[in-house]
């Protein structure tokens, strides 16, 4: 199938395994800078915003998106999933979508 | 009584012929009689000859020619029964299974048709969280279609037609939506026939729903987290440092080293194998004896130090076991 299947959980730290490769990363969103954020999951990401993208400061955000050789994220769908969301658990269930590929990730 | 003896005695005076005829029935009434008589028989004989021939009636003769009513009825009746039965059996089996739509697509179907089966065991009711991609409103349902990050999955969930607002989904693309609903299988293509859906207001619920399906999956394949702690608890929680030592070809690693990289382990062996006393070994007999460079064993050391496996004695560059 041309079309990429599954879109697999990361945090900053797997950026580098997954460059070319459309991914899903939830983080905090530190910085917003016209068609530019940041967000710290687990470490600094910066984020290439589409134009359909409505992310508030502070809040954490999921975005899922290609990551580019620079290490950016350009993304194709952003969302804004409110203030009171427990980051430490994010980047532990990324972590186990990784070590748990069988019901999470298809290879193709 | 005088009638009765007038009427004995007038019998009796009459001749035979008559008397007979009296006494008997006519015989165009007995004649009646014995057709009916012969008739019941012939009718008894009937049924009895066809009771006998009951088994080849209704399966062959009444299948060929019975029309396309009794066809029907005995498809029908059958179909019925089946279900009826399949429906009963498989009630107590009812449960209710977190997947993730990975999980969701991979089901296995033996033959199509039958009943779906994920880590070996059968699935009925599922549960599932992921986000809307598309809303396609039918004359009959709503098709959303369904991204969870492992997979996608068409929804089709039926409209009430007599409830009012049941059309509307109740939600907007890109939301976070939980599904409880059962796999279906319709011409090779998978969907979920959804029972409720509603949206997740929490994102935390996402990622709680893949722990769960994660937890769920593991108790099926390697069994229920207890005995999995029992089996491992030794070395979790008592260090296995026992293990080790009676291990006493020096071969056999304790697990508490198997979280550490291979040249701790190899240093963590060499420092066991050696008796070096109270003091421990330093740092330059280690990288003699193993021929690592010293930046590595000052890694390794800090490593096995970090776990709480060894300690320095005399000075930072010198270790010994930590045994208690």
């Amino acid at each position: 199938m041309a079309e990429q299947m599954s879109t697999p959980r990361i945090v900053a730290a797997y950026l580098d395994n997954f460059v070319g490769r459309t991914v899903t990363i939830v983080g905090k969103v530190t910085q917003l800078r016209g068609d530019q954020a940041t967000i710290d999951a687990d470490g600094v990401v910066t984020i290439l915003l589409n134009r359909d993208s409505h992310l508030v400061n502070g809040n954490a955000a999921q975005v899922i998106g290609k990551v580019n050789p620079d290490l950016s994220i350009k993304a194709l769908s952003t969302r804004d999933v409110g203030p009171g969301v427990d980051m430490v658990l994010c980047s532990a269930v990324a972590e186990l979508t990784h070590r748990h590929k069988e019901i999470f990730v298809s290879e193709n | 009584m005088l009638r009765g003896l007038d009427w004995q005695r007038s019998v009796a005076g009459h001749p035979v012929r008559v008397r007979q005829a009296i006494m008997r029935p006519p015989a165009g009434i007995l004649a009646e009689a014995e057709d009916a008589e012969r008739l019941l028989a012939g009718a008894v004989g009937d049924a009895v000859r066809e009771s006998s021939a009951y088994d080849g009636y209704s399966k062959t003769s009444y299948g060929a020619q019975g029309g396309d009513d009794s066809g029907g009825f005995f498809a029908g009746g059958g179909s019925q029964q089946g279900s009826q039965g399949g429906g009963g059996k498989s009630y107590q089996d009812e449960s209710l299974r977190p997947l993730t739509i990975k999980q969701i697509l991979d089901a296995e179907e033996p033959y199509s048709g039958a009943e779906f089966k994920v880590d070996g065991t059968p699935i009925t009711q599922i549960t599932f969280v992921g986000q809307v991609r598309s809303i396609n409103p039918q004359q009959t349902n709503l098709t959303i279609r369904v991204d969870d990050g492992t997979g996608q999955i068409d929804v089709k969930k039926w409209i009430d037609a007599d409830k009012q607002g049941d059309a509307e989904p109740g939600f907007e693309i890109d939301s976070h939506i939980r599904v409880w609903g059962r796999l279906k299988s319709f011409s090779n293509k998978r969907h979920v026939g959804a029972h409720v859906i509603r949206p997740v207001t929490d994102f935390n619920e996402v990622n709680y729903h893949l722990l769960e399906a994660t937890y769920v999956h593991l108790v099926n394949t390697r069994g229920p987290a207890g005995a999995g702690a029992n089996a491992n608890g030794d070395s979790m929680f008592v260090d296995g440092g026992d293990g080790f030592n009676a291990g006493a070809g020096g071969a056999q690693l304790p697990s508490k080293l198997s979280g550490c990289s291979t040249v701790a382990k190899r240093v963590y062996t060499y420092l066991n194998d050696t008796p070096g006393g109270n003091d421990g070994m330093h740092l330059s007999n280690i990288t003699a004896s193993t021929g690592l460079g010293m930046r590595e064993v000052i890694t390794a050391a800090d490593e096995l130090l970090g776990q709480g496996l060894i300690y320095t004695t005399v000075d930072d560059e010198t270790w010994a076991i930590l045994d208690y």
